[in-house]
């Protein structure tokens, strides 16, 4: 069942065309992850779904109600953790979180329920510090602990990573994973390896538009796009005919040239198999000299440059 | 619930961070200084004048406790939207605002909620403040109403300080740009009271000060609690708060106008608007039903019911003009007063010439003495020097008043005549007070039966003949039945009016008075200049004096002493210098002092009261040893004209045609000695002000211990 349905969505800021009509729904359960270059609309669309900003056109249905007629209706269901974590620097943690869970309105098992977060969250060495005198690392948690107060059916995360070291990085995302098991989680980034390794859905946005919509798993595929990168000395068009004989090879190029006979080449191809083994083979029949070989992930820019590349044809 | 966590919270901001403690120390610091310069500048007033007046009593709510309330409204000024303007940066700034927005507060719940947090910081301020009326208290008496509706006025207005100021935060991210337009703002609604004060037409001052957030604090700091003030005030605050929550609605479509469409935009400002006329029709509706409660001492404020009348029936514009320094006596009483008499009616304007200052200015409206009222109604002018609600109103229905009073001088016993262009006639004197609201009408007692019913005055002015029984009839007959009596007696003396003196406990000394102090200024030593006059109402405000052209000298008879046998008062109103004798011997004229004259100084003139009906109404009777002094050739010198002016008032019970008692209030004061003073510098000055500095320093160390 979709929880949250945006129809046809547009957003200005005075002359500037944010969001430019779009349209998607998000599933009970689901993680998903927003996707995109930074200045595509993500912090307006995530807003937009917390009911801090109303959008010029278009419908946002929470469980099938309007919630732009209405907007009591996503009250409290909605946990938000903003790009800069949303904290009183003068109160202390606790005070924070007890401040937090006022305002929510959580009268029953308060004590129990923010021992459980402040546990989940991994915020119980600094309960007692004020808020203002906390690592990044830690104010992120406390973030994102003001955000699970309350018992949110969703929870919107903008960019929850940005700024963090690597380890906090891996702390959190196992946090945010850890919590999608019971709540429907949205997610923005600009990384897609870290779409691609908390959430199942992704969407794509960019320059307000959507680009596409899709299953984590769904879109890797689709994406079709395993490239290699090869070097070698040998005769240029000799190499990429014979390359381009394999099977499941869609374009090789030239990248680069030396002087003393190296090339750099790149070998695309839109099948899942792994062709390393169809490279090795052909040098090595051939008798050709291959320097280096390697397998390149698919990133976002790839996924950008292959739907606007579809787009364009 | 939800709104108390919000205020706690609020409050911790305040509380647990350096910037309230800053405001706290600073605060204290100079509302401390305030009250100190106040009060030593009251005591050192208060000796200095004790000195030059005995008994002086300086009124201590006057000198310090309503200065002091005009103080702290502009300390305030500048302090509140300092903190103010705190709150919504500071959540704005920290993305919190966005929480709360999507919490479970409603948007009422959190204008409501700063407001309150903000009303709370500020009432600790005050209540620091309680500290210098309690000081006060302690050595002395202080009235404790214009303290109670000060404080209620201090916290009306500091509460619309703090809507405007949350208000205004509400839109501006930068905390300096909202301060700054706070403090504009409040200073606009300060100024439409000043440009209202000067406006030319009574309806646009009206409305201009009505909506000012100082006029209407004003009566706070006297001690009236007035409905149309508590109605702005609350109407202001209400408004401003309004505002500010609609101000909160439209953030979910900020950055975005597009998002507000024309029936939106217009929608909402037809709903503001509409609720702005609300506003208005209430105030108005409470401007003209309204109820104002005296809360001073004795309602020292509050004018009696004949005042009231009076000051109503003024229907053109009247100027009151008072030649007073700060520190003439009788200048707060005259200036509430006065104050008063503008609330009531808004034809009147008030004045404050300080003589020294404007010497022009007391010149041209020959003001002599410090202390003097000018009235200015129409084309006539009064000036006076009496300090009661009594004087001022009896000066102001004079004033007012069109009905004339018919005196009728007498004739047919060689007094001067009324028709008389000579120096011996009274044609000036009659032109001179035709104009302040006198008919004059001649009288022969011999053509009369009775002095006619209309005469409010009776004037003999140098009769020469005897006068026969029938007129001695009529003349007691008017006398014990209410009459009064304007007797001037030119010397050498008659006896005809013995009959009627000799009654009254008053003899006629039969001598011409001789100053020889005159020649000192070359004027004939039987030409007394009289500078020497009782507080009786008629001489009071003489100061330079009045000239008599030869006049004799009264004595008081031994039996009007034993007072309880008498049904009448004597008072002298006017004595001869010290160097003056009376002689006797009238056939050689000048010549010097022997035995028989009488010795100086001599009684010149007698007030009269005669009561009758059980002691509740009288008649009066001015008595004076000379005529020629209101003649034509002698009406004009020094200040005849008042002197006769000022009889014929009390004579016709002009000054008293309305009779207000006055009212017994013990006067505000306090006594301090240097060495009190001294301590009361170290207490206000150094001890307040350390203690929310140590709270300060003892709360930053405390919140970082669990570092």
């Amino acid at each position: 069942m979709k929880i949250i349905e945006l129809k046809n969505i547009s957003k200005h800021f005075g002359s500037d065309l944010i969001l430019d009509n779009i349209s998607f729904g998000i599933f009970e359960g689901d993680i998903v992850g927003f996707l995109g270059p930074n200045g595509a609309g993500k912090s307006t669309t995530m807003k937009i779904l917390t009911g801090l900003l109303f959008p010029d056109s278009g419908d946002y249905l929470y469980r099938k109600e309007s919630a732009l007629s209405s907007p009591g209706l996503i009250k409290n269901k909605i946990g938000y953790l903003p790009e800069v974590p949303p904290i009183y620097n003068y109160l202390r943690v606790i005070e924070n979180l007890n401040f937090f869970q006022d305002i929510k309105g959580v009268r029953s098992g308060r004590k129990k329920e923010l021992n459980r977060i402040v546990d989940v969250c991994g915020l119980g060495e600094v309960k007692n510090k004020l808020a203002g005198h906390l690592s990044k690392g830690f104010r992120q948690r406390l973030g994102l602990a003001i955000g699970l107060l309350g018992d949110p059916d969703v929870l919107i995360l903008d960019e929850p990573t940005v700024g963090l070291d690597p380890i906090q990085i891996k702390e959190t995302r196992k946090l945010i994973k850890h919590l999608g098991k019971e709540k429907t989680v949205v997610l923005s980034s600009h990384i897609l390896s870290e779409v691609s390794e908390v959430c199942n859905r992704v969407i794509i946005i960019n320059k307000g538009k959507i680009l596409t919509e899709e299953l984590t798993e769904n879109l890797v595929k689709k994406i079709h796009v395993n490239s290699y990168n090869v070097e070698t000395i040998a005769e240029e068009k000799d190499i990429i005919n014979e390359l381009e004989k394999i099977e499941g090879v869609s374009k090789v190029a030239v990248v680069d040239k030396k002087t003393s006979g190296e090339i750099s080449l790149i070998i695309e191809s839109n099948s899942d198999l792994d062709l390393r083994k169809d490279i090795v083979n052909l040098f090595s029949r051939n008798n050709w000299t291959l320097l280096s070989l390697s397998k390149t992930e698919p990133t976002l820019e790839n996924i950008f440059m292959d739907h606007i590349k579809d787009k364009e044809e | 619930m939800k709104t108390l966590a919000l205020i706690k919270k609020d409050l911790k901001l305040l509380f647990f961070t350096p910037l309230g403690y800053i405001v706290l120390v600073l605060f204290t610091l100079i509302s401390g200084l305030i009250f100190y310069t106040l009060l030593s500048s009251y005591i050192a007033k208060f000796l200095q004048m004790a000195m030059i007046v005995p008994d002086y009593k300086m009124n201590v709510d006057n000198y310090i406790i309503t200065p002091m309330f005009s103080n702290y409204a502009i300390l305030f000024l500048i302090m509140i939207p300092v903190i103010a303007i705190q709150f919504y940066p500071n959540e704005k700034k920290s993305g919190t605002f966005d929480l709360l927005h999507i919490s479970k507060l409603s948007l009422g719940q959190i204008v409501m909620g700063k407001f309150i947090a903000t009303v709370i910081f500020y009432i600790v301020m005050l209540l620091i403040t309680f500290i210098y009326p309690i000081i006060i208290a302690r050595n002395g008496n202080p009235d404790f109403g214009p303290i109670f509706t000060g404080y209620l006025g201090l916290l009306l207005m500091g509460m619309s300080y703090i809507a405007l100021g949350l208000f205004i935060s509400s839109f501006l991210k930068s905390k300096v740009s909202a301060v700054i337009m706070t403090f504009g703002v409040i200073l606009l609604f300060w100024f439409v009271g000043w440009v209202g004060s000067s406006a030319h037409s009574v309806f646009l001052k009206t409305v201009f000060q009505s909506f000012s957030l100082l006029e209407h604090y004003y009566n706070f700091g006297k001690g009236l609690l007035d409905t149309r003030d508590l109605s702005y005030y609350i109407s202001f605050i209400s408004f401003v708060l309004f505002l500010n929550y609609r101000m909160l609605r439209l953030y979910p479509y900020l950055n975005s106008f597009r998002g507000f469409t024309k029936s939106f935009k217009l929608n909402e400002s037809m709903f503001i608007i509409l609720i702005f006329g609300i506003v208005i029709i209430l105030n108005v509706f409470s401007f003209r039903h309204y109820h104002v409660f005296d809360l001073t001492r004795g309602n020292r404020l509050s004018l009696s019911s004949q005042s009231l009348k009076v000051i109503e029936k003024i229907e053109t514009p009247m100027e009151i003009m008072m030649f007073f320094k700060e520190d003439t006596p009788g200048y707060f009483e005259v200036k509430d007063l006065v104050e008063e008499f503008l609330r009531l009616n808004p034809l009147i304007s008030l004045k404050i010439i300080d003589p020294d200052r404007e010497l022009e200015k007391a010149r041209e409206y020959g003001i002599k003495v410090y202390g003097t009222t000018l009235f200015e109604y129409q084309d006539k002018i009064e000036r006076t020097q009496v300090t009661t609600e009594m004087g001022l109103i009896n000066v102001i229905f004079r004033l007012i008043l069109t009905e004339k009073f018919n005196i009728y001088i007498i004739s047919g016993n060689g007094e001067h005549s009324i028709c008389d262009l000579t120096t011996q006639g009274l044609s000036e004197f009659i032109k001179k007070f035709k104009n302040e609201g006198y008919e004059f009408e001649r009288l022969n007692l011999n053509s009369v039966e009775e002095i006619p019913g209309d005469a409010a005055c009776i004037i003999f002015s140098g009769t020469q003949k005897e006068l026969n029984a029938h007129s001695k009839k009529v003349i007691k007959n008017y006398f014990k039945t209410g009459g009064s009596i304007f007797l001037c007696i030119e010397p050498p003396p008659c006896t005809s009016f013995d009959f009627f003196l000799n009654e009254y406990g008053i003899l006629s000394n039969k001598d011409i008075v001789i100053d020889r102090k005159n020649s000192l200024y070359g004027i004939s030593p039987m030409m007394p200049i009289i500078i020497n006059f009782s507080n009786h109402v008629i001489g009071g405000n003489i100061s330079d004096g009045i000239i008599l052209p030869i006049t004799s000298s009264f004595s008081f008879m031994e039996f009007i002493k034993e007072k309880d046998k008498v049904d009448f008062h004597l008072y002298w109103l006017a004595k001869s210098s010290q160097d003056s004798y009376g002689e006797t011997n009238l056939k050689v004229l000048p010549c010097s002092q022997d035995d028989k004259d009488i010795k100086g100084p001599l009684i010149i003139s007698i007030a009269l009261e005669k009561y009758y009906e059980n002691n509740e109404k009288f008649s009066k009777a001015v008595i004076i040893g000379d005529s020629d002094f209101m003649t034509n050739g002698f009406l004009k010198l020094s200040e005849n004209i008042d002197f006769i002016g000022n009889s014929l008032n009390w004579l016709t019970h002009r000054n008293t045609l309305i009779y207000i008692r006055p009212k017994e209030i013990e006067t505000s004061i306090m006594r301090l000695n240097p060495v009190q003073v001294s301590y009361i510098f170290l207490f206000v000055v150094v001890l307040i002000p350390i203690i929310p500095l140590l709270l300060g320093i003892l709360v930053f160390i405390f919140r970082r211990r669990w570092r």
